[in-house]
């Protein structure tokens, strides 16, 4: 359950990138068209950061590993996975 | 008791802290593998445009608009009347090219009684011939009788047998005889001059007449002004060759409309295609036929359902350039190399009145690794033609 507070903020964050775009593979902002590669970029480090925000807040941050290779692996993992749950059809 | 817990909690920690970050790692690897495994199978660009064939409407003839009947953005079918051009100069010079038909039909008829004429006048020219020989015959009989009658005389003369007036009365008719007979040689010679003469008066009229066989060169001649003319009238009338949209129409009646310029253009409905300039590593990834995604930025959220018609087969060359006759060579140290695009063309068979097609929006296209399932739509073959032919 303490994590319950986590998921619904990623879930929220998911949701918000599909709202955001409507599965759209381009963002239009003002007649200026953004790549979904931008997007999920964007979302993805929204989403590293709350996830590393609740890996700190369980005090699991300083044995993950070197935070060089964790930090940004979490940012890319988010960004793919993103990218694969919607825009990779 | 409570530091054992710790410890012991801590450890509990520390182990799951590192299967996370494992996972961490270990996820980002295999997504972004993933990731650029459904790229490359799915080649996706956001370098595309709507694109439509484009037809400018010039007038064949020139003349002054008297009928516009389209507006500018307006749909016509094929056969619609556009605009209309003042016919009547074009009429007229229908009318005059009918009368020039008559006048030549008149005067191949006059031509071939003409030459009927002269062949009668050969005719009677060779009768004339013929007699003027047959005199010549008659009188060098009476000659070469006249001839041995003297030879006759002669000897007789010598001996007396026959008068000195006898002789020179035979003599006399002998001369005489040879200048009819020259007469009459000079005129047989006249009389096949004059055929001579006759046949090539003849050949003249036939020439003029100018028939070939069964076609007569001056009425086929008037007979082509005059479908030209007609050809002129018509053109007058200026009518949709399509299905299509009136764009850029900017003039109205009044307007002289001069021979070839455009006037306007019409956007072509039947087909509606996409041209995407996909990296030259994606390539192999695309064949004619496979089935294709395409998003608009105009309408988010629509899909459209395209097919690969065909892959550009050439592209200028920006490494070949030319000064005077030599080439023009730049020193360089291009570490990176960008890919080179190729124009992949899909054809758009849906069609949403909501979201009607037009020419030169922005399109994101992602091609899928199926064939496309579209009726009418030709086997496809890399190879030659390239390109997947769709039925009209």
């Amino acid at each position: 359950m303490r994590f319950m507070p986590g998921l619904r903020k990623i879930g929220l964050s998911a949701v918000f990138s599909v709202l955001l775009t409507a599965c759209d593979p381009m963002l239009s902002i003002e007649g200026s068209f953004w790549p979904a590669w931008i997007i999920c970029i964007l979302a993805g480090l929204m989403a590293s950061m709350v996830l590393m925000w609740q890996l700190v807040r369980h005090r699991l941050a300083p044995y993950l590993g070197p935070p060089l290779l964790i930090v940004p692996s979490l940012w890319a993992l988010c960004t793919f996975a993103i990218w694969l749950l919607f825009y990779s059809t | 008791m409570e530091n054992n817990d710790h410890s012991v909690n801590l450890k509990q920690r520390i182990m799951l802290g590192r299967i996370i970050g494992t996972l961490i790692v270990l996820g980002a690897f295999s997504t972004g593998m993933l990731v650029w495994s459904i790229n490359y199978q799915h080649p996706r660009t956001n370098d595309a445009m709507v694109r439509a064939n484009i037809v400018g409407i010039a007038p064949e003839v020139s003349g002054r608009i008297v009928e516009l009947h389209v507006e500018d953005n307006q749909y016509v079918k094929q056969g619609d009347l556009l605009y209309v051009i003042d016919p009547r100069p074009y009429q007229a010079k229908l009318a005059q090219a009918k009368a020039e038909l008559l006048v030549a039909e008149k005067e191949v008829d006059s031509r071939r009684a003409s030459s009927g004429s002269a062949e009668l006048a050969i005719e009677r020219l060779e009768h004339q011939r013929a007699a003027a020989e047959a005199e010549v015959n008659r009188i060098e009989a009476e000659d070469e009788y006249l001839h041995s009658y003297l030879e006759r005389l002669e000897p007789l003369a010598e001996k007396q047998y026959v008068t000195a007036d006898q002789l020179k009365q035979a003599r006399s008719k002998y001369a005489a005889s040879r200048a009819e007979l020259a007469d009459a040689r000079a005129k047989e010679l006249s009389a096949r001059s004059a055929i001579d003469e006759a046949k090539s008066d003849s050949r003249r009229a036939v020439s003029l007449i100018a028939q070939v066989g069964n076609v007569n060169a001056r009425i086929e001649a008037a007979k082509a002004v005059v479908a030209a003319a007609e050809l002129d009238v018509e053109y007058c009338s200026v009518r949709a060759p399509f299905d299509a949209y009136v764009t850029n129409l900017n003039t109205r009646e009044g307007e002289y409309a001069k021979i070839g310029t455009q006037m306007f253009a019409l956007v072509d409905d039947r087909h509606w295609y996409v041209i995407a300039n996909f990296k030259e590593t994606y390539l192999q990834s695309i064949r004619p036929g496979q089935e294709v995604d395409v998003f608009l930025v105009g309408y988010p959220g629509k899909r459209y359902r395209g097919v690969v018609t065909g892959i550009g087969w050439a592209n200028y060359p920006d490494n070949t350039k030319q000064q005077g006759v030599l080439p023009e060579v730049q020193r360089t140290l291009n570490w990176v190399v960008l890919a080179s695009r190729f124009p992949v063309r899909i054809e758009i068979h849906e069609r949403d009145p909501e979201h009607p097609l037009r020419m030169g929006m922005t399109a994101f296209v992602t091609v899928l690794d199926r064939p496309a399932e579209i009726p009418g739509l030709s086997p496809t073959n890399e190879q030659g033609t390239s390109k997947a032919r769709i039925a009209q």
